[in-house]
């Protein structure tokens, strides 16, 4: 159809549109063909090879250090896991000897408070002992003061002494009664 | 309008009849009679100016405005690929990113459209691609000829596009190529229907990849012109009414240079990408 419109410029001003000249045709047919058969050589020959080869080597590139990266990423974990084991391991071997020392500690101040307990019974019952030495001597003598102040009592008001007998029922009684007071 | 434009092919259009045909010496003397020298003839840009005569074994190989727009085009695009790749480094610079994008953005759509198949024919792709690009934004430079305005040319890259693709189809899949006019899970009766359409539809790929890219371009350089011609017209009616109206369609001509762009890239593309769409059909014939 575009062939028959430039066939037919047999009239003067007929149609002399030039993309439907057909005598343009093979000229540019050829040439078409030369450069788009050149370019095709030269890009598939010189160009894309290049660009696929530093494309497939920045790929490797990026592929190696990303691997890279994951095996240090890996060391990383595993050293952090072995941190974190010892670290578990000191801690548990601290909290052993603070366990320890706690215990010796408190063995040592049980040890020291009994021996303090010891020392002040020892101390508690000699005083004990001698306060009770202390009351039978007195109470021993008690009779023989109560004896003194008797016959002191009635030298004074001049009464005549009463018998010894006399003095002990009554110094008996008195203590019978305080005792029962008690 | 094309038609109607051609009344007033001015005389160097002539010159553009390639070698071997005679000037016609009445249609000189009826063109010039016509001839409105303010106006410029927004035909004049499509035509084909015959540089050097060149005859080789009975075939018109003349070196033609066109053949050296194409031979630029294909040096310039080689050379900058060839610069960009030159020193190809592992942490590109600007050319080579350029490049790689170019050449990542043609592979995806390779991979995309023609599946891992297709990747043996990335290269035809890509240099289809680039040389379409190249040539349709060649031809916004001022000046220039348009190559792909053509349709002589966009018609050999479809043909070669589809001779192409039937004898890969028939190379892969033999006469099973075959069973791509007939879809599968269609009823029998409505293939009678669905055979004839599906061949005719196959036979029209190469006229309908080349008349749009070549209709796109011829049709927006045209508008450019057209336009073009209207601010040197209007304008040279002095006033200030004529002036004042040129802005029009100058301003029209500003924002149409900017469509052009996009559709010179757009076609490209759209070429390339049905190319690999055929390509995918050869390659994997069954729907």
């Amino acid at each position: 159809m575009t062939e028959q419109v430039s066939e037919v410029p047999s009239s003067e001003e007929g149609p002399n549109f030039p993309p439907f000249d057909v005598t343009t045709f093979q000229p540019q047919v050829v040439w078409l063909a030369i450069s788009f058969v050149l370019f095709y050589v030269i890009l598939s020959r010189l160009v894309l090879p290049r660009i696929q080869r530093v494309m497939a080597e920045r790929e490797e590139r990026i592929a190696a250090d990303l691997d890279e990266a994951e095996r240090l990423h890996k060391e990383l974990e595993e050293l952090k896991e072995a941190i974190a084991e010892r670290l578990a391991e000191a801690r548990t071997r601290a909290q052993g000897i603070l366990a320890r020392a706690r215990d010796e500690m408190r063995e040592k101040s049980e040890r020291e408070l009994a021996a303090l307990e010891e020392r002040l019974g020892q101390r508690i019952r000699d005083a004990e002992d001698e306060i009770a030495r202390a009351k039978d001597e007195i109470l021993g003598r008690i009779d023989e003061i109560a004896h003194e102040a008797v016959h002191g009592v009635f030298a004074r008001l001049g009464f005549s002494e009463p018998g010894e007998d006399e003095i002990r029922e009554a110094l008996e009684k008195a203590r019978r009664q305080t005792q029962e007071a008690a | 309008m094309p038609r109607q434009l051609c009344f007033q092919a001015r005389e160097p259009a002539r010159d553009g009849n390639g070698l071997g045909t005679a000037p016609n010496p009445r249609r000189r003397t009826a063109k010039i009679s016509e001839q409105d020298p303010t106006v410029a003839n927004p035909i004049e840009q499509f035509e084909i100016h015959t540089h050097v005569p060149l005859e080789v074994a009975g075939i018109n190989a003349s070196i033609t405005n066109s053949s050296l727009w194409m031979i630029g085009i294909v040096a310039t695009l080689s050379l900058f690929f060839f610069l960009a790749v030159r020193r190809a480094q592992t942490v590109p610079g600007r050319m080579q990113s350029a490049a790689e994008m170019f050449y990542e953005f043609v592979a995806g759509m390779v991979r995309d459209n023609a599946g891992e198949e297709g990747r043996q024919f990335f290269p035809f792709i890509f240099t289809l691609f680039a040389f379409l690009l190249g040539a349709n934004l060649a031809g916004l430079l001022p000046y220039s000829f348009t190559v792909t305005s053509h349709i002589i040319v966009t018609f050999s890259l479809a043909a070669t596009v589809f001779v192409g693709v039937t004898i890969i189809g028939f190379i892969k899949h033999g006469w099973k190529f075959l069973r791509l006019f007939a879809p599968s899970g269609v009823p029998l009766a409505l293939l009678f229907m669905i055979v004839p359409m599906e061949i005719i539809s196959y036979f029209m790929r190469p006229v309908s990849l080349s008349v749009r890219l070549f209709a796109n371009m011829l049709a927006g350089h045209l508008m450019l012109k057209v336009f073009a011609g209207f601010v040197v017209s209007l304008g040279a009616l002095g006033s200030i009414l004529g002036i004042g109206a040129a802005v029009l369609p100058f301003a029209f001509d500003f924002a149409l240079t900017g469509l052009e762009f996009l559709v010179a890239v757009l076609q490209a593309y759209v070429f390339a990408i049905l190319s690999c769409i055929y390509l995918n059909d050869a390659l994997h014939p069954a729907h």
